[in-house]
């Protein structure tokens, strides 16, 4: 085990492969500010290069460059109020607020330093781990899932803002816009009209950029706003190094919510979003002021930025360990593993043992390679919030439009994104609530998918096993808690007052 | 009024000497001379990662070689799936778009009439096909379900399916028919790998998955090959018998197995129909040329996870489409029937 240590880490020290990794990590970095290029396409951009590189080489350069994807997402969705990738959508909702008033190199340093350490901490622990996770893997059928689908998707009362009834009524037009198009188990063809393009739904990427990025650059617009930030902005290193702090003061969040995107990350078919959505709800949660998420907290930064990472660690290492994939990147992870002649799974860990703690020491020096990018990257960022607007409007207007269009090439996604974007408009003036319906779409299909797999192999009464009985109780749980947590203040008051 | 004559007569000689020689020009531009330097729009049908893809990928990389024409792949897996076939079906008959995909699920999406899949698989300029990957029943290695014996004795058994519509799902229901199994198919579930996790985990017995997809699962250790649905075997699972070594059937039975003879899982690139002759000609030589480099073949070995003995022609390609149209009526009947009996929801 100690000679396939220091192998990799031979390996990973020579200068060759540490200018590589270099290379991947600002690559990495810079498709995930791009709006829209998730790691999906970045991975299938370079998977070409993996014929005929060595194995070590290829595979590093391929994780590396995925695992600071995500750090990259939410530098742009805090910066910019556009999302650079579905699951980045969470970031802006207290991030951008944030970089209005002036502290973004705060905000991006908090999310990056969160982001690094939660990719960073799921590697060390993942040899440990390992023996742990493929019992949760394999506890969690489709009921189990059906089940936690249905805690994640009940997050939208709490995303709800200030009026309850208009975050339930945005999370509804959610559930129905993710219902659109072929139903995959029996063939049927729901709010189509006809149209072929809305047979494969509509896409959460171009909903999250057109609720978000279209809306806010419409609005700035019609307020005649001058620069995204409406104060001074800091753009210090010190300014930066607050955000680091600010992660370590909240390392108690820092880390449950890291823990919680590993754990969503272990189990495939979840996806990204929910995890960064998940925390973020349970972070406002168990919050002491709840009220105030949405209006730019950094505990709002902290908590979903922790979590995509320590995701995309966990999904990795399941693929590795039990050649598992968790999601569709690491669909395409497995390929080129396969492709270069290495078998993801127990074998995996066996027969190419040097090459796995490579891979799994390879992910947490990109991280930390990423963190430091960015970290120092970020007081120079955040001075993007004092450019004049009529510089930023038509430069941001491309990169979503852009962005929204590479993922299916259709100009479909374009009309979507606009459309989506006059949406959060009228949504914002009215007070709806814009996450809840974002996280209506990235949930609706997943528990519409789920329930029917868990009345086919179980009937209606699927939810009556053990797991799913736990996890219902949970769910009550946290609903019931700030009440019950207010009923001894309450009852010592009643008595006071007899 | 001469001298205006003679100009008239002067502009007419011109602009047909120079009609004539465009024309001329035209004509005479050999297939070769017209690809150096092209850009072909080249379609995948599935997403980045899957075989299909990786082989679009190193068939345009191995094409620019042979005919210095260069493959701008591109994703169109939309609209259920036939956004892609109908992408290529639509072009411009001029050679220059191209499509790869899998001939199953493209020939099953025109069967079962499934919205928006209409084109005529019959009519595209097919150009060549890697791998006859066969469909192999596999259960999960370490799964209640170890031999047909034990299959045929389980009671209400859960098979999984993909869409309703689709090959791992039809595959299955066939399976069920066949062995005259008390078994239900669950269909819903994403892909191969969402399959052979639910096989571990106990959620489902077993799925008819073509090999190339297997073999990654089939490698870790996973899962299991137990026959194969077609009535030969083949040389990637030599000791695996067929469905029909184990359940001898006749009749419709038969004809039922017989028909997924022509539903092998083949890697095909094809092209818009009605393209120019010599076009189709050159492009079908040049796959062939492609097909039988050792070094195309070696990677195409990398991909797939097994040596691949079966390469197809165009022309070959073309015959296929066309017997599987042939009984495309048959065989839809035969499907819908099974839909009705062993879809664990209904329509």
């Amino acid at each position: 085990m100690l000679e396939a240590y220091g192998q990799a880490l031979v390996f990973l020290f020579s200068p060759s492969t540490l200018l590589m990794m270099l290379a991947a990590v600002l690559v990495g970095l810079i498709i995930g500010i791009l709006p829209g290029i998730g790691g999906m396409l970045g991975l299938a951009l370079f998977l070409p290069f993996v014929f005929g590189m060595p194995k070590e080489i290829a595979l590093t350069f391929l994780l590396a460059f995925h695992s600071v994807n995500f750090t990259g997402g939410g530098i742009c969705s805090i910066l910019l109020n556009v999302p650079g990738d579905g699951p980045s959508a969470t970031a802006l909702l207290d991030g951008f607020p944030m970089n209005q008033r002036g502290e973004g190199a705060r905000a991006v340093a908090a999310g990056v330093t969160a982001s690094s350490l939660g990719g960073l901490v799921p590697c060390f622990l993942a040899l440990a781990m390992i023996p742990a996770i493929l019992p949760i893997v394999m506890a969690f059928k489709s009921p189990e899932m059906a089940v936690l689908v249905l805690m994640g998707i009940s997050f939208i009362a709490t995303l709800t803002g200030r009026s309850v009834m208009k975050g339930l009524i945005s999370g509804f037009i959610g559930v129905l816009i993710s219902l659109i198009g072929i139903q995959g188990a029996t063939g049927t063809v729901r709010f189509a009209f006809g149209s072929s393009y809305l047979y494969n739904g509509i896409g959460i990427v171009a909903v999250a950029l057109g609720l978000f990025g279209i809306s806010e650059l419409l609005e700035m617009s019609l307020k005649g706003q001058r620069a995204i930030s409406n104060a001074p902005v800091k753009s210090r290193l010190s300014d930066a190094f607050a955000g680091v702090v600010d992660v370590f003061r909240h390392w108690w969040l820092w880390l449950r919510c890291t823990i919680l995107g590993y754990i969503i990350g272990v189990l495939p078919g979840v996806g990204a979003e929910t995890s960064c959505w998940v925390s973020y709800a349970y972070a406002k949660r168990t919050s002491k002021h709840p009220d105030k998420f949405g209006t730019g907290v950094v505990e709002g930064v902290i908590a979903p930025q922790a979590a995509n990472n320590a995701k995309e660690a966990g999904d990795l290492l399941t693929t590795m360990a039990f050649g598992i994939p968790g999601g569709a990147s690491m669909s395409l992870v497995m390929g080129a593993l396969f492709m270069v002649g290495v078998v993801p799974g127990p074998p995996m860990l066996a027969e190419h043992l040097p090459l796995a703690l490579t891979l799994l020491l390879g992910i947490a020096l990109a991280n930390i390679m990423g963190g430091f990018i960015a970290f120092f990257s970020a007081p120079y960022l955040a001075r993007i919030a004092s450019l004049r607007f009529e510089f930023l409007f038509p430069l941001i207007l491309c990169l979503v439009l852009a962005g929204g269009f590479v993922e299916h090439n259709t100009m479909m996604d374009v009309v979507v994104i606009i459309a989506c974007g006059l949406l959060g408009l009228v949504m914002k003036k009215f007070e709806f609530s814009r996450p809840g319906l974002l996280l209506g779409v990235v949930m609706g299909k997943l528990l519409e998918d789920y329930t029917l797999l868990s009345i086919q192999i179980a009937g209606p009464f699927f939810f009556l096993t053990p797991i799913c009985l736990i996890l219902l109780a949970i769910l009550v749980g946290l609903f019931a808690y700030p009440s019950l947590k207010k009923l001894p203040a309450s009852c010592v008051g009643r008595l006071k007052k007899s | 009024m001469t001298r205006k004559l003679m100009l008239l007569a002067m502009g007419l000689i011109l602009v047909l000497s120079l009609a004539l020689t465009s024309c001329g020009t035209a004509a005479e531009q050999k297939p070769a001379d017209f690809y150096q330097g092209k850009n072909i729009d080249w379609v995948s049908c599935t997403e980045p990662g899957a075989a299909a893809y990786s082989i679009a990928q190193l068939y345009s990389t191995y094409l620019q070689k042979v005919t210095g024409a260069t493959g701008v792949i591109t994703v169109r897996r939309g609209a259920g799936g036939t956004e892609g076939p109908m992408y290529v079906y639509n072009g411009k008959p001029d050679g220059l778009t191209m499509g790869s995909w899998v001939i199953t699920p493209m020939a099953l999406q025109k069967i079962m009439a499934v919205p928006g899949a209409d084109y005529d698989m019959a009519k595209y300029t097919y150009l060549g096909s890697v791998d006859l990957s066969p469909q192999v029943f596999f259960v999960a290695t370490k799964g209640r379900f170890q031999s047909v014996a034990d299959i045929k004795a389980g009671k209400d058994l859960k098979l999984a399916g993909t869409s309703i519509d689709g090959n791992f799902t039809l595959g299955s229901m066939t399976v069920a028919y066949v062995l005259g199994l008390d078994a239900k198919v669950v269909t819903g579930y994403k892909g191969v790998a969402d399959v052979v996790l639910s096989m571990e985990q106990g959620e489902t017995v077993g799925m008819i998955m073509p090999v190339a997809a297997a073999m990654p699962s089939y490698k870790a250790g996973r899962i299991k090959p137990l026959f194969y649905i077609h009535t030969k075997r083949s040389d990637v699972f030599p000791d695996v018998p067929t469905l029909m070594e184990l359940a001898p059937v006749t009749g419709d039975k038969q004809a039922l197995l017989e028909a997924w003879d022509g539903l092998y899982q083949s890697f095909h690139t094809f092209s818009s129909p009605g393209i120019p002759a010599d076009k189709a000609t050159y492009l079908q030589e040049s796959f062939s040329k492609i097909m039988a480099d050792p070094e195309f073949q070696k990677e195409i070995d990398k991909i797939s996870g097994y040596h691949v003995t079966t390469y197809l022609s165009g022309k070959d390609l073309t015959n296929m489409a066309e017997k599987v149209m042939k009984a495309s009526a048959t065989s839809k009947a035969t499907f819908d029937m099974l839909t009705k009996q062993y879809a664990a929801v209904k329509r």
